[in-house]
């Protein structure tokens, strides 16, 4: 469901931007045939339903409006309640005023969660889940809404009358349009999607009902009921936008008045003063934001009426010369912007190239980290090299988006001679003694570094140039595709789960799940025995260069040992010493593929001579290996690789006669 | 008294019952399907509508009129001449005559007329 919540919120936003671009075409427009307006309502209709995004360079959608949304994407959170979300969105605000974009501890009702059942979760995750529900509700309420309008309505059609007339615009020979007379409606309108009908008050005269006709006639020729139904819809799933509802409103009045255009073209010039008295005569006065039919008299009677008597007829250079910018505006509405798939989030960086270098004094920054870690959520590490430590320096924030940062920004990059335009995102951490970092990606893809040392005393002078970037550096991912360096993800997990982890396992399935991994952590380094033991699930960026932890699982003193866990026949467990310790079952079972390939198997049994191995896969497939006990053994050995990355396994054992044994 | 008004297609829906009266419900029915192209219960519901205007009943199935044809536009010209002229029926004739002039017929007709409400 987030999902398309969250798709919803794009296309919203990314329509809003050309909802203003008509308003303001709509006023130069003016004069112009409402045709024009029209087409270009369309063009919106068409961004707020379809969620397809044609990618070019093109697009009048600045970059930084376009996928907003999807930059802050909860993706796995189906498992948390409504009433759950509830909660954690105070807890969220309350957290966001103290100041921060720590993760929250969402408590969620899933089984799959062992002890504590909490889940983290950034803050702007839960915001955006709860307003997900929100947002779902009031779609409920407007469609019911109208539901309800219409079968009212609908109602009200009994007792009618049918006529039947003929084309009378003469679009298609020998086309009847269906006509119905009725004592109840005080007001023509056409109804229906399918097969359009026309509904005329029966005290409506001769003369009244041919310019009415022609009015609704054209209404259906150019499929007007269908377009505005399918207007309704996209109000209702944009209701939490106030652009959507002007835009309704402006459209359908401009639906209006280019049909009257049409009826006063046909009949000509000097009969628009009788259709004026027309359109005063069924006025409803009342702005109808219903997914019901087209009434005659609904809408802006006032400006229908001025716009027809203030309507001359243009020049044809000037229409044909209008329709053309017209198209060419039409086609670049329909662009959205091209979305960079790189993240800054998430990945380890080595120090790379320098972009720009000024000596400063050693005592304002001597800090010369060769490696940079910036978390998933926001968080940015250095360390001096493999050996030392990683250091934490401090949150991320946003800097690129505030309008007001675009200005010192430049300035920056000015005198650090980077091209701004290179730009597309970048962050700012404020760090100690005035030093500050920005994290900056470019269009390429590429990410730098700059640092920088900040006049506090100034901060908020624009006009103060004492606040400089002395360095920028190119950042280079430290992402080797299929990597278990540890390094790389620790970091993200060391900051949630907020103890010195150590990450020993990992596990990626190439095949079924190429997007994800998990690995395997130890908490709490210093102690050796029954430590904190979880796994953590990440989830690798589409370019491959960066991660995200999705969710991490801890459960209390479940680890037994670091360097070993030695399943046992009778479901003891034994420590590297040799010792039976009190513990009798585990949950999970982490090994480190690449340094213990071999599982062990301990068998109190000496009948066995034969165990046979079956493997299970994820699409239900079987295999069987077979293995020997030699002699004496009391282990079998299995290689690790000839597990095959089977999802379960299940055995047999066989004594001398061939016949089954108890497993052991 | 309901509204005394009926409109162009009630007027019609009226005239079948007053010409055809009493009939069966599902007479009714018929002669609508034909005559106007109606539902059953699109004649139900404005046979209804009329009957909760105190024009007609619908009793054990037999549509009858609470109020004949006649009885009706004579009450509905009373209405008019009500509303519109206080009830001065010569104001009503002085407004009529505004734009023609009786002619020979009419005049000896009215005083036939006048005759005759005298004696009575």
């Amino acid at each position: 469901m987030q999902s398309i919540f969250l798709t919803i919120f794009d296309m919203s936003i990314m329509a809003s931007v050309i909802i203003l671009a008509v308003l303001i075409l709509r006023l130069l427009l003016k004069h112009m045939p409402k045709v024009f307006s029209y087409i270009l309502w369309l063009v919106v209709l068409f961004r707020l339903l379809c969620p397809w995004k044609i990618e070019s360079d093109f697009s009048v959608i600045p970059n930084s409006f376009s996928g907003i949304p999807q930059k802050l994407a909860l993706e796995e959170a189906n498992y948390i309640s409504f009433t759950e979300t509830l909660s954690s969105t105070y807890e969220a605000i309350g957290d966001a005023m103290n100041g921060g974009l720590e993760i929250l501890q969402v408590k969620t009702n899933s089984e799959q969660l062992g002890n504590n059942g909490y889940v983290p979760a950034f803050h702007f995750e839960v915001w955006f889940l709860f307003f997900g529900y929100v947002w779902l509700f009031g779609v409920f309420v407007m469609l019911v809404r109208g539901l309800i309008q219409e079968l009212k309505f609908r109602y009200h059609l009994v007792g009618t009358l049918k006529l039947e007339y003929q084309d009378i615009l003469l679009v298609q020979e020998n086309k009847k349009y269906t006509v119905y007379l009725s004592d109840y409606v005080d007001t023509p309108f056409v109804i229906g999607i399918l097969f359009p009908k026309i509904y005329l008050p029966s005290t409506i005269s001769e003369e009244e009902k041919s310019y009415i006709l022609l009015h609704e006639q054209y209404h259906i020729c150019r499929g007007d009921h269908l377009v505005k139904r399918l207007y309704f819809i996209a109000l209702c799933l944009h209701w939490m936008n106030p652009l959507v509802w002007i835009a309704f409103s402006l459209a359908g009045k401009d639906m209006e008045m280019s049909c009257d255009e049409t009826v006063v073209k046909k009949l000509g010039v000097e009969t628009r003063t009788k259709y004026s008295q027309l359109l005063l005569n069924f006025a409803t006065g009342k702005q109808n934001f219903a997914s019901t039919p087209l009434a005659f008299g609904e809408g802006d009677t006032k400006s229908r009426i001025k716009h027809l008597l203030t309507w001359k007829k243009q020049n044809i250079w000037v229409l044909s010369s209008v329709f053309f910018l017209l198209c060419i505006l039409v086609v670049v509405f329909l662009f959205s912007p091209k979305t960079t798939e790189t993240r800054v989030m998430g990945a380890n960086y080595s120090k790379g190239t320098i972009v720009y270098e000024r000596p400063i004094p050693p005592e304002t920054f001597s800090n010369d980290a060769k490696h940079y870690c910036i978390t998933a959520d926001y968080h940015l590490y250095a360390r001096q090299d493999e050996a030392s430590d990683w250091e934490y320096i401090g949150a991320l924030e946003n800097y690129h988006r505030l309008v007001t940062n675009q200005k010192e920004l430049d300035g920056y990059l000015e005198n650090a001679k980077v091209n701004i335009a290179t730009i597309t995102d970048a962050y700012i951490v404020r760090a100690e003694q005035n030093i500050f970092y920005l994290v900056m990606q470019t269009r390429k893809g590429e990410t730098l570094l700059g640092i920088g040392l900040e006049d506090v005393a100034e901060r908020y002078d624009k006009y103060s140039d004492d606040t400089f970037l002395f360095a920028v550096y190119n950042l280079e991912n430290q992402f080797k595709e299929g990597s278990t360096n540890g390094n790389f993800f620790s970091r993200s997990l060391v900051h949630s789960v907020g103890k010195e982890v150590d990450t020993f396992a990992y596990y990626f399935n190439e095949k079924e799940y190429p997007d994800y991994m998990i690995a395997g952590f130890l908490a709490d380094k210093e102690e050796n025995r029954f430590q904190d033991m979880g796994f953590a699930v990440f989830q690798i960026g589409k370019d491959k260069k960066s991660y995200r932890l999705l969710q991490y699982y801890c459960y209390e003193d479940a680890a037994f040992s670091k360097n070993g866990v030695y399943p046992c026949a009778d479901a003891a467990i034994v420590d590297e010493n040799g010792t039976l310790t009190d513990k009798t079952t585990y949950d999970v079972i982490l090994i480190n593929n690449y340094t213990n390939n071999d599982v062990f198997h301990d068998i109190d049994n000496d009948d066995v001579v034969k165990m046979e191995l079956i493997l299970h896969f994820l699409d239900g497939s079987e295999e069987t290996l077979n293995y020997s006990v030699f002699g004496k053994r009391d282990m079998i050995l299995v290689h690790w690789d000839d597990l095959k990355g089977a999802n379960r396994v299940s055995w047999h054992f066989y004594n001398r006669d061939g016949e089954e044994i108890e497993a052991p | 008294m309901g509204d005394l008004k009926l409109g162009v297609i009630e007027s019609r829906f009226a005239e079948l019952i007053w010409s055809r009266e009493p009939l069966s419900s599902g007479e009714l029915v018929k002669l609508c399907q034909q005559e106007l192209g109606w539902k059953k219960s699109t004649t139900y519901t404005v046979l209804r509508k009329l009957c909760e205007r105190g024009i007609f009943q619908n009793v054990d199935g037999t549509v009858t009129s609470l109020i004949c044809k006649e009885e009706f536009y004579a009450l509905q010209s009373e209405q008019f001449v009500e509303e519109n002229f206080k009830g001065s029926l010569p104001a009503f004739l002085t407004a009529f005559t505004r734009r023609k002039k009786f002619s020979k017929q009419e005049i000896e007709e009215l005083q036939k007329l006048i005759d005759e409400s005298k004696t009575v």
